[in-house]
């Protein structure tokens, strides 16, 4: 096996694991960019009355955080409250229908 | 290993089926479902007598009917009903009284609420009526949750102790949704926890959480407005839906809006023909 | 562009870079290190301890009677002799993970789905749970 070969064999192994590897929240990921994102998500939730209340401590927890100075906390806490948001209007959306598989008959 | 992994697949897949089924079934109609709903208590737990639902987890437990009864020695909700019968006299900001929002005066009406307004197509409860009656006169709306408002509908509901639940939902499409949609509040699974009501009040009635006995959902609105041991004090339903919406990690929804409404018009019609048993107490 | 880039090297390197690449996110899952680790690890069953009775995590007890619980719920099933009931650690973690997914009518959180417990505490539930 050649070496030119084992080269190309590598990079094509990056090309497939760098796509992978971006959709993990990658640490650089900045802190406001999240936390606002996770916000907006948080806010349509309760406009549709799909939220949580764990969001919002979560939320919570990540201000406090990044005011403390704590920057991998604080975005940890706010990827989790955005990770909550997405949840919650998921369960909404599949309870939609699934409901009515629960009703007593 | 591989036997637990097939059963596992087995039953999803008969859910699979089973679900498809219910949900490709016609809908029931309200007369329906609260027949299949007192049906299923009662196969559930025999022992209590069918008024007796209206007393809630105290039906199922013996101490804590013990306690129930100790706390009816005095009742912790007379203050409210008399300073709810006071603030119902009291004139409003344009010398109306309560008195003239209501049929026959305000005086043994609990079990017809929740109503379908016909002409705002939005169902009422009795707690909305006495804000509306208030704002209509002149008045601010009074807060949700507990205080005048809850002793305003202490007193109304004592005026109809013994009176049977009759809540109607009416030939019309709009009061038919309405009704659906409470339905849809109630067996819809929300919150972190994903339980709905219907996880707990139907599925795990008379079962313990920790040491709380889970009550049944047939007969939980009769008691109320309720004074609650853990409370303290007197509290209105929204009090105690948007309290359940916490406990299963869930943002409660405003207090009187639609869906809160729309859900206590399905719990009440469940009820129909339980006597009125408010204000409560529970230990 | 891979594979183009896999028609010019036309290697067999390439491939099983690819097969490679593909199967580590595989070999890395939570289950397989589940049953890697096994429900020996000391620090994982106390750690899972913790996590099953206390009541803002997994506050299992709320519903499950459980050897050394006190205050236990009788809503779901007593947590006893749970390694002839569960051989199979990656089984129990997935019903933790998502107990919907096999019964749609349960009433037990979907402590995974809804991130109301990580992986990792997961995993150290399953540990604890495994050695009752």
């Amino acid at each position: 096996m050649s070496l030119s070969m084992l080269r190309g064999g590598l990079l094509a192994a990056l090309c497939v694991a760098v796509p992978t590897l971006a959709v993990v929240p990658a640490q650089a990921a900045d802190f406001a960019t999240v936390y606002a994102a996770a916000q907006a998500a948080q806010k349509q939730a309760v406009d549709t009355f799909c939220a949580w209340n764990v969001t919002d401590n979560a939320l919570a927890e990540a201000k406090a955080l990044h005011e403390k100075g704590d920057e991998d906390g604080a975005l940890k806490a706010a990827q989790h409250a955005q990770a909550l948001a997405k949840v919650s209007m998921q369960q909404c959306e599949e309870q939609k229908t699934l409901w009515k598989q629960a009703v007593v008959r | 290993m591989k036997s637990m992994i097939a059963a596992g697949l087995a039953v999803l897949a008969a859910a699979t089926v089973s679900m498809t089924a219910a949900v490709a079934e016609t809908a029931t109609t309200p007369e329906q479902d609260r027949v299949a709903l007192q049906r299923l208590y009662a196969g559930m737990l025999p022992g209590v007598k069918p008024d007796d639902f209206v007393t809630g987890s105290v039906a199922l437990d013996p101490a804590l009917r013990t306690q129930w009864e100790d706390i009816m020695q005095f009742p912790p909700f007379t203050f409210a009903v008399d300073h709810g019968k006071d603030l119902f006299q009291q004139p409003l900001a344009d010398g109306k009284h309560y008195a003239d929002c209501f049929d026959n005066g305000g005086v043994g009406i609990r079990q017809t609420y929740p109503r379908f307004d016909e002409k705002t197509g939005q169902v009422v409860t009795l707690e909305s009526a006495i804000n509306a009656c208030r704002v209509e006169h002149g008045d601010k709306p009074l807060a949700p949750y507990r205080g005048d408002l809850a002793a305003i509908s202490a007193y109304m509901a004592s005026t109809s102790e013994g009176k049977r639940f009759d809540v109607k939902v009416p030939d019309d499409p709009r009061a038919l949704a309405a009704y659906e949609d409470g339905k849809r509040v109630f067996y819809a699974r929300r919150g972190q926890l994903n339980f709905s009501c219907a996880s707990c009040h139907v599925q795990l009635a008379g079962k313990h959480l920790r040491l709380q006995v889970v009550s049944p959902a047939l007969g939980m609105v009769s008691q109320f407005p309720i004074y609650r041991s853990t409370w303290g004090e007197m509290g209105t339903l929204d009090r105690r839906f948007s309290e359940c919406f916490e406990q299963v990690r869930a943002m409660p929804l405003p207090a009187q809006s639609e869906e809160y409404r729309n859900l206590e018009y399905f719990l009440t019609y469940m009820s129909n023909g339980l006597p009125v048993a408010g204000p409560g107490a529970q230990p | 562009m891979t594979i183009s880039l896999l028609h010019k090297v036309g290697g067999f390197a390439a491939a099983l870079a690819l097969a490679l690449a593909l199967a580590l996110p595989v070999l890395w899952s939570p289950h397989l290190a589940v049953a890697a680790e096994g429900a020996a690890n000391a620090a994982d069953v106390a750690a899972g301890k913790a996590l099953t009775f206390d009541r803002k995590k997994g506050n299992c007890l709320a519903c499950h009677a459980l050897s050394g619980g006190t205050q236990t719920g009788n809503a779901g099933p007593a947590l006893k002799d749970m390694k002839t009931r569960f051989p199979d650690s990656e089984f129990l973690y997935d019903r933790i993970y998502d107990e919907q997914k096999y019964n749609p009518m349960t009433v037990m959180p979907t402590y995974g789905k809804n991130h109301a417990l990580s992986e990792a505490e997961i995993r150290q539930i399953v540990a604890y749970l495994l050695s009752l």
